[in-house]
């Protein structure tokens, strides 16, 4: 059995923190500040522009950790609560045989496309974006040749996911 | 915001660019900026000499190409050093950067040192940040008496070096081993 923790961001706690993190970086590359001194413009633009990328990226991983997060939440509590609907039941059927080790994309994922088929669009979106997911929390050390699809993730198209799956479909909280 | 007013701010802001532009003589700026890389170049011949001489340094210059606004392009020289086995370049990078009259770049094999132009009783500083209101000005920079220093940039600020013979030989091994 697992103990939650309450540690787990949510979505505006997140955008919160997204906004004044741009906000003060904003502030901080600018060429009254003495740290520059002797940088040109476009090295100053360029700094600037690599440390949002990095902050982009951070934020992305934390995006995606929270809806994984919010789905093994809602896998626990639809069992915990004993839920009589269709997708309850096909949880409470996994976590009979695999218990908090059920996967993500392969039990509980799987199990939401077949209760609500059409919410696969969404969810066949998510699970690509895992493989970003993967990308990210593992050091991004490979070139994803075989995930072309990585390139297309940045702050607002993971943002939007994020958002558009946590308003859409009905995660059980805690 | 009414077109009238757009307009109007675009106007506002064309007369002050304008204004800007005209006060400062570009080629002055140049030929100075120019003449601070000759005066660079010929006080590090003048440290690696008995070296050249004997024949452990040797040194090449090669010609580069620079762009930078209102100035438009020009010809400046790169130096090449070549030492114990590694070749050190000094790079001049321009005159027009922020809060210095320029900087040359020396990179190796484990990295690069800068050297800016900044005024001769500068130190450097630590960081700190004011924001100036609409009414308030930068202090001018017209007064600054310009010497080349080695800039030591960390996390807590800048810091400025002597550009003298035993810092600029540290810099040199410091790229090489």
């Amino acid at each position: 059995m697992i103990k939650f923790s309450n540690q787990h961001s949510t979505i505006e706690e997140i955008e919160q923190f997204y906004f004044h993190s741009l906000t003060s970086l904003n502030y901080y590359f600018d060429e009254k500040s003495g740290y520059f001194i002797g940088y040109s413009r476009t090295e100053l633009h360029q700094e600037r522009k690599d440390h949002l990328r990095c902050l982009e990226r951070m934020i992305s991983l934390e995006f995606l950790t929270l809806l994984e997060a919010s789905f093994k939440i809602d896998y626990l509590i639809r069992r915990q609560k004993k839920l009589k609907d269709e997708l309850s039941k096909s949880l409470r059927k996994i976590y009979n045989q695999k218990g908090t080790k059920a996967s993500l994309v392969d039990d509980i994922l799987k199990a939401w496309k077949a209760s609500y088929p059409a919410n696969k669009p969404l969810i066949d979106k998510f699970q690509k974006a895992l493989d970003y997911r993967n990308w990210l929390a593992h050091g991004r050390y490979w070139e994803p040749k075989i995930h072309p699809h990585l390139s297309e993730y940045d702050y607002l198209s993971v943002q939007l996911l994020a958002s558009t799956i946590l308003r859409e479909f009905d995660l059980k909280k805690l | 915001m009414s077109r009238k007013d757009f307009e109007k701010f675009l106007k506002d802001n064309a007369n002050k660019y304008n204004r800007e532009e005209n006060d400062i003589d570009w080629e002055k700026q140049k030929q100075e900026w120019l003449e601070f890389i000759e005066f660079f170049y010929n006080q590090v011949k003048e440290w690696l000499k008995p070296y050249i001489d004997q024949g452990s340094i040797t040194i090449s210059l090669s010609e580069k190409n620079i762009t930078e606004d209102h100035i438009g392009s020009y010809i400046v020289n790169k130096m090449d050093i070549s030492l114990a086995g590694a070749t050190l370049t000094l790079d001049p990078i321009g005159t027009l950067l922020i809060g210095t009259k320029g900087r040359i770049d020396l990179s190796g094999p484990k990295g690069s040192v800068k050297f800016i132009l900044t005024d001769i009783n500068s130190n450097g500083f630590n960081i700190s940040f004011k924001v100036l209101s609409d009414n308030e000005k930068h202090e001018p920079l017209n007064k600054v008496n310009w010497t080349w220093k080695i800039i030591d940039r960390n996390a807590s600020g800048v810091k400025f070096i002597e550009f003298n013979e035993s810092n600029f030989f540290a810099s040199l091994m410091g790229l090489v081993n």
